[in-house]
């Protein structure tokens, strides 16, 4: 089953699919963040891996991209979902557990939290670390 | 005596952030009872430098020597993983020659960081000869790499377009004489390694099935121990890797010595790779014109390349400026390591140090 055909289902808005331009044969935004953990199982059950989750500050929301990739041909696709700021996001560990750290690095990073999550922490930032690094509002202190 | 009650529960080993075994600052906290490891928690972060907020204030130019500084012992595949993806963007085919050098520079980068892993995967074993044989011969790698690039370690030598200077002479001489050595120093040191004690510390401990490949993300030598083939090289081939002959050397069981096993395999595929690479190289420039400041159209951009590590894809977003508007690096390492605290529980101590140091993890590239 393709990709486009996993997700005919879901509420999407399909974006350009240009594996030459952008390195991702297939990309959408997902609608409804609920559907992500279901949308995951699937492509778990295709074969799929997930190659990372990581986010992108829009300046009045945060983007989430999950991208998933195939083995051993290149199929790799990008799920997009727009989230608030610290909002509440269905965790996909119980999908692929790299998503453990995945997860984190973008709890410590942006803030989104995720709903399920068994440990949900800060992964890379120091102890004591205030605020959300990539967020665009973020200012390192002046000495 | 009633043995049970003399062992402490709830006992806690701390086992770096400043280990030997660790190379780098990674911390992890080992319960144990005895000597057996009961469960471990991985902590991260010794190493965060916050190089993803960094890279938003500077250019993408500037960013280029940061590249060398995540994984300091294959600094090249990741510059290439970045000119790649900004290549990718700018619509830029760097001239022939330009991807022979590249191919060649980063199969011996290859080289060098299994040399290097091997060796010091064996001194955390205990065995001090083959650390010794195995440093010579990428000492060799590095005296390449300072005639061309000026540097041993930081090499900041590709370019948009192509790379940084052409190869001299000398340094064929000296690629020739490495190329007639290596393949005998391999088997050499192979028999050096490979006694009783070597493999009863390796073999049938640190099990990684097929499918936690696939749960935990794994790729590079880790997954191919597992006997999963895959390798951006072949899978997704970018540059001019589609010419070359190679194989991709497979474990069976997935244990520790399945990884050694493909990792050493390895070094003679990219042997391979680069005699022929020097057999056809072709003359002409070694660099296409790129602008000066590089401005990345606006859009997202992926691009993905095999280090010697595994699948290190990055991922930039333009907003057509001169500083990249999101930077992030999906790096090998920073998933592989994801398994250990998976791996370790039911392991002695001692085990320990082998399932870390045959995942392989250089921390400067996990904590970014």
């Amino acid at each position: 089953m393709s990709a486009i055909e996993l997700l005919d289902s879901y509420e999407k808005e399909v974006l350009e699919q240009n594996y030459e331009k952008n390195g991702f044969n297939h990309s959408f935004l997902l609608r409804k963040k609920e559907d992500v953990v279901d949308l995951a199982k699937k492509f778990k059950d295709e074969g799929y891996f997930l190659e990372t989750i990581t986010a992108v500050d829009k300046k009045d929301k945060i983007r989430l991209i999950y991208i998933f990739n195939k083995m051993p041909k290149v199929h790799r696709t990008a799920i997009y979902l727009d989230v608030n700021y610290e909002d509440d996001v269905p965790s996909v560990t119980n999908v692929f557990k790299s998503a453990d750290w995945f997860e984190s690095e973008v709890y410590d990073f942006f803030g989104v939290k995720f709903s399920g999550h068994p440990n949900l922490k800060r992964l890379l930032t120091p102890e004591g670390m205030e605020g959300y690094p990539l967020l665009k509002s973020w200012k390192a202190e002046e000495d | 005596m009633d043995t049970e009650k003399h062992i402490l529960k709830d006992f806690y080993v701390n086992m770096g952030p400043q280990h030997p075994s660790t190379h780098g600052v990674l911390r992890i906290v080992l319960k144990v009872e005895g000597e057996k490891v009961i469960s471990s928690e991985t902590v991260l972060g010794y190493a965060h430098r916050g190089v993803e907020k960094m890279a938003e204030s500077k250019t993408y130019v500037q960013m280029m020597p940061v590249m060398d500084r995540f994984d300091y012992v294959s600094s090249m595949l990741f510059e290439w993983g970045y000119v790649g993806c900004m290549e990718k963007a700018l619509g830029i085919t760097p001239p022939e020659r330009a991807e022979y050098i590249r191919v060649i520079m980063a199969e011996l980068n290859r080289i060098g960081s299994h040399l290097l892993w091997a060796g010091a995967f064996l001194l955390d074993l205990g065995a001090f000869t083959p650390f010794l044989w195995l440093f010579d011969a990428r000492e060799r790698i590095l005296d390449m790499f300072e005639e061309v690039t000026g540097q041993r370690m930081t090499n900041n030598y590709f370019k948009v377009g192509g790379v940084a200077d052409d190869l001299t002479p000398e340094f064929f001489k000296m690629l020739d004489e490495f190329l007639k050595m290596i393949r005998g120093r391999m088997a050499e040191t192979e028999t050096l390694i490979e006694s009783i004690i070597f493999l009863e510390r390796v073999k049938d401990i640190g099990f990684i099935s097929k499918e936690d490949v696939i749960n935990y993300s794994l790729t590079g030598p880790v997954a191919r121990g597992s006997g999963v083939n895959y390798d951006i090289r072949k899978n997704e081939p970018y540059s001019i890797y589609h010419k070359f002959d190679f194989e991709i050397p497979l474990g069976e069981k997935g244990d520790c010595y399945d990884r050694y096993k493909v990792r050493m395999k390895e070094v003679i595929q990219s042997v391979r790779i680069i005699e022929q690479a020097v057999a056809s190289i072709p003359e002409g420039p070694y660099a296409e014109k790129a602008p000066k400041i590089i401005k990345l159209p606006e859009g997202e951009y992926y691009f993905a390349v095999e280090t010697s590590r595994g699948l290190l894809g990055v991922y930039l977003v333009s907003d057509g400026t001169s500083n990249p508007y999101r930077f992030k690096l999906r790096d090998p390492a920073f998933s592989n390591l994801s398994i250990l605290d998976t791996l370790l529980p039911g392991n002695k101590i001692s085990d320990v140090v082998a399932i870390l140091g045959s995942i392989d993890v250089v921390i400067p590239e996990i904590d970014r």
